[in-house]
């Protein structure tokens, strides 16, 4: 049975909850044995433990016929004609995210457990879910408005580097140090035409101040490397696109 | 037809492929639902509206096929798929070790769902759309993705998670080949 309060457990899971509910859920969490059962579930299904699976699936290379199909159909002058598009394909193959399957222990108690499905929803998850999780309303309103090198007191967001990629989207790098957990993600999110942004790559949080931070931002910045079209925006004109609202380069 | 829609559709492959692995839970049958969504999709290109994400559309596509192909093998009656079977959970296929979890497992226990909730599993837990473009890409509100997907993932813990015994095998619909 699915009720409107295992429905919010599962969003807490996958980062889609109000975070303005989290506290009454989490409440709820801690007096309902049975609606934790639920949330439990809904965890050990996390998105990361369902996807790990099927990761390398998308890395295997996509049979010549198969895009001989989309190069070709309709095409009077037939098979044969070199396939340039493969390109996309290899570009794609390095820029598809990465999933862990995140180590958690069900059989801790009740209360343990509420906590840790809170946290790790919200803080600690360094899988797709965490990814997800990070794109808060605030973190929204963050991205859309926050000129770089920016400090958002609330959310500890900070863009770092902003650009337009090779998919044809605004994109930005930034770091989000969550208050009070010492933890810093560093990320990359791009704004779709309709306006939201999806982080594409993010690293795993890194205790603040300690060297394994460096390697984690390493890897951001070679996919940022590979992903940008071109230069970075400089301050001035990251806040002229803040400014007229992320229009899209023709 | 642009060549940049046909090379933006080819970078899309990759992931549609895994998509089409998720429902049918089989590389060949996913190739040909894959081969099938592209050519349709190249055949109704002009309803795909530039600037929306062309990867959604193209899931739309796919999981509309696969849907009609389901439907239609239940009205013909369910054929044997050998491949399948022998990945049922169960004894053998019941590989999870630890927490992880392994394609064949996950496959198996996903073939055990109703097409509607492997299809919202695929799209949600596999490639990552949220609940709304969940909710776009079927045609179903919001609402229904996260019931749907709220009783998917209670099955399949029950299915892959909970000390059983050995299930009896269940005949999957497949490609008839015909």
């Amino acid at each position: 049975m699915t009720t409107d309060t295992s429905i919010k457990a599962m969003s807490l899971i996958d980062g889609h909850l109000d975070p303005a509910e989290l506290p009454n859920l989490v409440q709820e969490l801690a007096r309902d044995t049975r609606l934790l059962a639920e949330a439990q579930n809904f965890l050990a299904m996390s998105r990361a433990r369902v996807a790990e699976p099927y990761r390398g699936r998308a890395s295997e290379p996509v049979p010549a016929w198969l895009v001989d199909t989309v190069v070709h159909a309709g095409d009077a002058a037939g098979p044969g004609q070199p396939i340039k598009p493969l390109a996309y394909v290899r570009e794609l193959l390095g820029r598809l995210g990465e999933y862990r399957a995140p180590a958690w222990s069900l059989a801790a108690g009740p209360a343990v457990a509420a906590a840790i499905v809170a946290l790790g929803a919200w803080l600690l998850l360094p899988t797709a879910s965490q990814s997800e999780a990070m794109m808060t309303a605030q973190l929204q309103s963050a991205l859309e408005k926050t000129p770089s090198g920016k400090d958002v007191p609330m959310l500890a967001f900070i863009p770092t580097l902003t650009y337009w990629s090779k998919d044809h989207m605004w994109c930005r790098q930034f770091e989000v140090r969550y208050g009070g957990t010492r933890q810093a993600v560093a990320a990359v999110a791009c704004r779709s035409n309709g306006g939201s942004w999806r982080v594409v790559r993010s690293a795993s949080p890194t205790p603040m101040g300690t060297v394994p931070a460096a390697s984690s931002r390493e890897r951001i910045d070679r996919f940022v490397t590979e992903d940008i079209a071109g230069a970075p925006l400089e301050r001035a004109q990251v806040d002229a696109k803040i400014e007229q609202g992320w229009l899209p380069l023709e | 037809m642009t060549d940049e829609i046909r090379a933006r559709m080819v970078a899309v492959l990759p992931r549609l492929r895994r998509f089409a692995y998720a429902l049918t839970g089989s590389t060949e049958l996913g190739d040909d639902l894959v081969q099938e969504t592209c050519l349709r999709a190249l055949s109704r290109v002009e309803r795909w509206q530039p600037g929306s994400r062309l990867d959604s559309w193209m899931y739309r596509i796919a999981q509309n096929i696969w849907l009609d192909r389901m439907r239609a093998n239940k009205v013909r009656g369910e054929v044997v798929d050998v491949e399948a079977v022998a990945a049922l959970p169960g004894s053998d296929g019941r590989d999870v070790t630890d927490s992880q979890l392994t394609l064949k497992a996950v496959d198996a226990a996903l073939d055990q769902l109703p097409a509607e909730q492997r299809a919202v599993i695929a799209l949600v837990c596999i490639e990552g759309v949220s609940y709304k473009e969940a909710a776009e890409i079927t045609g179903v509100p919001m609402g229904t993705i996260m019931s749907r997907l709220a009783r998917a993932r209670q099955a399949l813990h029950a299915i892959l998670d909970q000390p059983a015994p050995a299930r009896t095998p269940r005949v999957v619909a497949s490609k008839t080949g015909s």
